[in-house]
């Protein structure tokens, strides 16, 4: 018994770091120019407004009360790590994405932080 | 809030002072845990314990109401174990909860827990042995078996593999004063290999558990985790982790319902990342099944 809580103590404790996240990037979207009609549009069809999922975001306006709610920033951005909560989610069907990229990630932040523009 | 955790400290020693060691017992507390914290109590020799806890959504508040029927549409934790007693005093567990606790910013805590315990009753208060408190000790490590995503900015990023782990350690006092009155207290120690940017890897608490018992079947308990680091301090929007329970023993399993403002149920999860307020509605019911098995 002895030697079992030794070696499990061994394993748990050799596993240790002492690390952080690194500061949140101040100046990503410097020379990003992020807008609905240019970028955003694709990349929400893409991922989120089809059938089955939300259809109703196919445009702008259907995306506007989520956006000025705080939702959509909430769910994509916020709570992405989550599976179930955090848009696209891992139950996305198949062939449709359950994760965004690093680039359309940084393309959604830079173009909430200017307001979501339509063009 | 820690001068009332020293005077419950204090009152603990007097009290053990006080009455000498007139009462014999067996249980300080029903079950292993009181509500959110371990108890004292371990598993006898060859007992199986089989647990299922369960958090709701918060019951009012933004999130809370109707629109969620109080919470009870939405599943903030759940937690499967199974624990057995090596020894009286020595038990151990493997369990699963679905983690994910949040910080005040909404930063998301490690999910998809996969965590071994181990506890040790050191003392064991009774008249035979002249221990006037029962002490034990918790060792918990948890790892989380989430899936890897992409981004710097993230803690499931999981860069290095240790980046999945978490630990705790607590060393827990506690004494039964009569056949209806048990307090405890405790001083914990949470370890993240990997915090959100500002928070700190270790982060020390402490805890005060009471249990009332009302009648033969049911008891009242009450349990406090108060965490402490540089950036809670310094970070508006943490709450002290408070609950409220009944339990009810039916001499097979015990039967617990509670109200608790923590969002998760490992140590390693409710520690860090309670930032749900009473005040603003943002508790939840709970409940936990515990069925013992003789093997």
């Amino acid at each position: 018994m002895l030697r079992f809580t030794f070696l499990f103590l061994i394993c748990l404790f050799m596993a240790c770091t002492f690390d952080e996240l690194p500061m949140p990037e101040e100046n990503a979207c410097d020379g990003v120019q992020a807008t609905y009609d240019l970028n955003i549009r694709q990349i929400v069809e893409e991922t989120c407004a089809y059938a089955g999922c939300h259809p109703e975001y196919s445009d702008y306006e259907g995306l506007l009360p989520v956006l000025r709610y705080g939702s959509f920033q909430s769910r994509v951005i916020t709570l992405r790590s989550d599976g179930n909560l955090g848009m696209p989610p891992d139950y996305a069907p198949v062939g449709r994405p359950t994760d965004l990229s690093l680039e359309q990630l940084n393309l959604i932040r830079c173009w909430l932080s200017s307001d979501y523009p339509e063009n | 809030m820690r001068h009332l955790l020293l005077s419950l400290s204090l009152s603990l020693a007097l009290g053990t002072f006080l009455h000498g060691q007139d009462l014999v017992h067996l249980e300080t507390f029903k079950d292993t845990r009181v509500i959110n914290t371990h108890s004292t109590e371990t598993l006898n020799k060859r007992r199986l314990d089989v647990r299922i806890g369960h958090r709701f959504g918060d019951i009012a508040g933004d999130r809370g109401g109707f629109s969620t029927f109080y919470g009870l549409e939405s599943a903030a934790d759940v937690l499967f174990a199974f624990e057995y007693g090596l020894t009286d005093q020595l038990m151990i567990g493997v369990s699963r909860a679905k983690g994910g606790g949040r910080l005040p910013n909404g930063t998301r805590g490690l999910d998809q827990l996969l965590s071994l315990t181990a506890k040790y009753r050191v003392l064991t208060q009774s008249e035979e042995t002249g221990n006037p408190l029962s002490v034990a000790v918790l060792g918990v490590g948890t790892m989380s078996a989430a899936e890897r995503i992409e981004g710097a900015d993230v803690l499931q990023n999981f860069e290095k593999f240790a980046h999945r782990f978490a630990y705790h350690g607590q060393l827990i006092a506690a004494r039964k004063f009569s056949d209806i009155f048990s307090l405890q207290t405790s001083l914990g120690i949470t370890y993240r290999n990997l915090v959100p940017f500002g928070d700190d890897n270790i982060i020390y608490s402490v805890g005060a558990a009471s249990r009332i018992q009302l009648t033969k079947v049911f008891g009242l308990i009450l349990d406090a985790t108060f965490p402490f680091s540089e950036y809670r301090a310094n970070t508006e929007g943490f709450a002290p982790i408070l609950g409220l329970g009944l339990e009810i023993d039916t001499g097979g399993h015990v039967f617990q319902v509670n109200l608790t403002n923590a969002t998760q149920i490992m140590e390693t999860d409710y520690i860090p990342y309670s930032s749900s307020q009473w005040a603003n509605g943002e508790f939840r019911l709970g409940f936990t099944i515990s069925r013992l098995f003789n093997l």
